[in-house]
């Protein structure tokens, strides 16, 4: 799943990850991002290998809210997110969430993608 | 200023008469003075020259007089002699006037009068005396000896003519003298001094006053050009002290700016990262050969508007700190004119990103175009802070509302402003509020209830001289969990085409702020 309010940039790493083989959901802000997670969790249980790569600072929601309120369900997600630069402060409130991992824009695709690798092998 | 205004009006006073110069004498108060003393010297002069001369003719009638009495009693004694004898003789009253008139002549006529004649009658063309004539101690008649008044009329012409010639002569003397003198000694320092004084009153307190004199006019140069020099070396000393509070006052805005432009900083470059994401996935394609050949002008379009997307990010920041160094340059606020709304939402899209990553959304309500005459990096600067404070305020996620209104308001106690058409803008906030405890000390410098790194102490007491120099004020309502509200005044009368002259009066401007606790009048208010 992907949340980014950047159209230019949801579209590249939508159309890089495709081009990996995922299965891209793509999201432009917290409040769609929430209610997918919503609906899928209604759907079906477990979705082990479901990964969220999202945004920090969206319209309507942040990603970090989303996921505070996903928190300690029992079917939750995994978060990868994406930050600007220089937001220690971000990334510390981000880890002590429960994000999986943390990554600073800009970023090259390979490192998204071996973070990738990580969690999903966890 | 005072004296600015009353130079204004002695200069168009004099306007109002062409052609009486600067150095006419004739208008000039210290002739006047010199005129004053003149006359009144000369009226005494007079008046003590009249009163001698009319003492003097009076004196020298009466010595007259007195000769031409010695003349009678001669005469009479020389016919006394003869008339006792013919008395004596049994002559008749008859023959006594015949040698009484026998003395006479053309100015002097003698007549025999009986023991028992008349008492003499004043006449206007004869002076007359009488003597008693006695012959063995009994009177035997009157001697009459009167004289013509002519000579003695051309005498008092003369006397008096005399007099009222040398007095002429004296006061015309003395009338030179005085009034060479009294211009020389009294008049031309006086001119000098006022002069000088004038000078002084415009502010130019140079070119000592050399007067030669030894007396008190001479005195008073000397003090007044000792005064000079003193007021010259407190002005040196007050513009020097001035200097250093501007400094002062300029580094605290500094101070205050760098805070906010560090806090901006972040947000900026947490903005940054998306486009230099796409940028960077876009090259790497174009540098593994990813690109289909298609697509290649669509991937160098795409580049090109996420660098222009950055460059008008960075445009933004960099907008507020030159324009900020700008004004710091000059000591006076540069003002142009500004609209007021444009200008809330250029400040606002800088505040936009730390706004978003709080979840708070910025909304704006502005009326018709307001322009105003102001040093727009300066209000941006206030802007900025209050929409910050807003921002740091606001505990969870919710709307910070600014507005722009034209309202009729009077300043609060303790702020000097005339009551009029301001324009206000309201920062307004559901945050957590401000302690009615604290509240009157919002403004005070290096007053913050924030913690250390967070906030300076200076935003709210800086944007507070901002506004004041701008002849405004700043107000704050609060209540605690409900939020605050913030009003900036400022004075409509500073619409864009007035002018940048309409700085706060002397003596009220930013730099007298700290002992005025704004906003202590609105401690009950929250």
């Amino acid at each position: 799943m992907l949340a980014e309010d950047d159209p230019e940039l949801r579209s590249l790493l939508a159309e890089a990850l495709r081009r990996d083989g995922h299965l891209v959901m793509e999201v432009s802000n917290g409040v769609a991002l929430d209610d997918v997670i919503r609906e899928l969790a209604a759907q079906s249980p477990v979705h082990a290998d479901e990964i969220v790569i999202s945004d920090v600072r969206m319209p309507g929601r942040t990603g970090l809210s989303v996921l505070q309120s996903h928190r300690g369900c029992p079917w939750c997600p995994r978060f990868i997110f994406m930050t600007g630069f220089g937001d220690d402060e971000l990334r510390a409130e981000a880890v002590d969430l429960g994000a999986a991992a943390v990554i600073e824009k800009p970023f090259e695709f390979d490192e998204l993608r071996g973070i990738l690798e990580d969690v999903t092998a966890h | 200023m005072g004296h600015r205004s009353r130079y204004f009006f002695a200069r168009s006073s004099r306007r109002k008469r062409p052609g009486v110069g600067t150095g006419d004498a004739a208008d000039h108060p210290a002739v006047k003075l010199a005129r004053k003393l003149i006359i009144a010297i000369l009226l005494s002069m007079v008046l003590v020259l009249s009163v001698s001369g009319y003492l003097q003719v009076r004196r020298e009638l009466a010595a007259f007089a007195d000769d031409m009495h010695r003349d009678h009693a001669l005469v009479a004694r020389s016919l006394s002699g003869a008339l006792i004898s013919a008395w004596n003789d049994g002559q008749r009253p008859e023959v006594m006037s015949t040698i009484a008139e026998g003395a006479n002549d053309e100015r002097v006529k003698v007549r025999w009068l009986a023991a028992t004649a008349p008492p003499e009658t004043r006449n206007r063309d004869w002076r007359t005396s009488r003597f008693p004539i006695v012959a063995s101690g009994t009177p035997i008649g009157t001697l009459e000896v009167a004289e013509a008044r002519d000579e003695e009329r051309a005498y008092v012409r003369k006397s008096v003519m005399q007099t009222v010639l040398s007095t002429a002569v004296l006061a015309a003397v003395a009338l030179v003298l005085i009034i060479g003198l009294t211009l020389w000694f009294v008049g031309r320092p006086i001119r000098l001094l006022r002069d000088k004084m004038k000078r002084i009153g415009e502010g130019d307190l140079g070119g000592p006053l050399q007067l030669p004199q030894h007396d008190e006019i001479g005195e008073l140069a000397q003090d007044t050009n000792v005064m000079c020099e003193r007021l010259l070396a407190a002005r040196q000393r007050i513009e020097s002290e001035t200097e250093g509070r501007l400094g002062a006052l300029e580094q605290l805005r500094h101070a205050d700016r760098l805070a906010t432009v560090g806090r901006l900083a972040s947000g900026v470059a947490h903005e940054l990262g998306t486009p230099l994401g796409v940028v960077l996935a876009r090259a790497r394609m174009f540098q593994d050969g990813e690109v289909p050949p298609g697509e290649i002008s669509n991937y160098g379009r795409i580049i090109a508007e996420q660098v222009e997307r950055m460059s008008g990010i960075i445009r933004q920041l960099l907008d507020f700190s030159r324009r900020q160094s700008r004004g710091a340059a000059v000591a006076s606020p540069e003002r142009e004119p500004v609209n007021l709304g444009e200008l809330v939402v250029r400040t606002l899209a800088l505040v936009e990103p730390l706004a978003e990553k709080r979840g708070v959304s910025l909304t704006f309500e502005g009326q018709d175009p307001v322009e105003l005459s102001v040093n727009p990096g300066l209000v941006q600067q206030v802007i900025l802070n209050l929409v910050m404070n807003a921002l740091q305020a606001m505990v969870r996620p919710g709307t910070v509302h600014l507005s722009l209104t034209r309202q009729h308001a009077a300043a609060p106690a303790g702020v000097e402003a005339v009551s009029g058409e301001y324009v206000r803008l309201a920062v307004e906030d559901g945050g957590k509020g401000i302690d009615p405890a604290v509240l009157p000390r919002v403004f005070e410098p290096f007053f913050t209830t924030k913690g250390i790194g967070e906030g300076t102490g200076l935003g709210l007491s800086v944007s507070y001289g901002i506004i004041r120099e701008h002849g405004g004020w700043i107000e704050v309502e609060s209540r605690v969990g409900v939020g605050s509200r913030f009003l900036v005044f400022l004075p409509a009368e500073l619409a864009a085409g007035a002018g940048g002259n309409h700085g706060p009066r002397e003596g009220d401007d930013g730099r007298g702020r700290q002992a005025q606790r704004p906003g202590a009048h609105l401690a009950g208010g929250g």
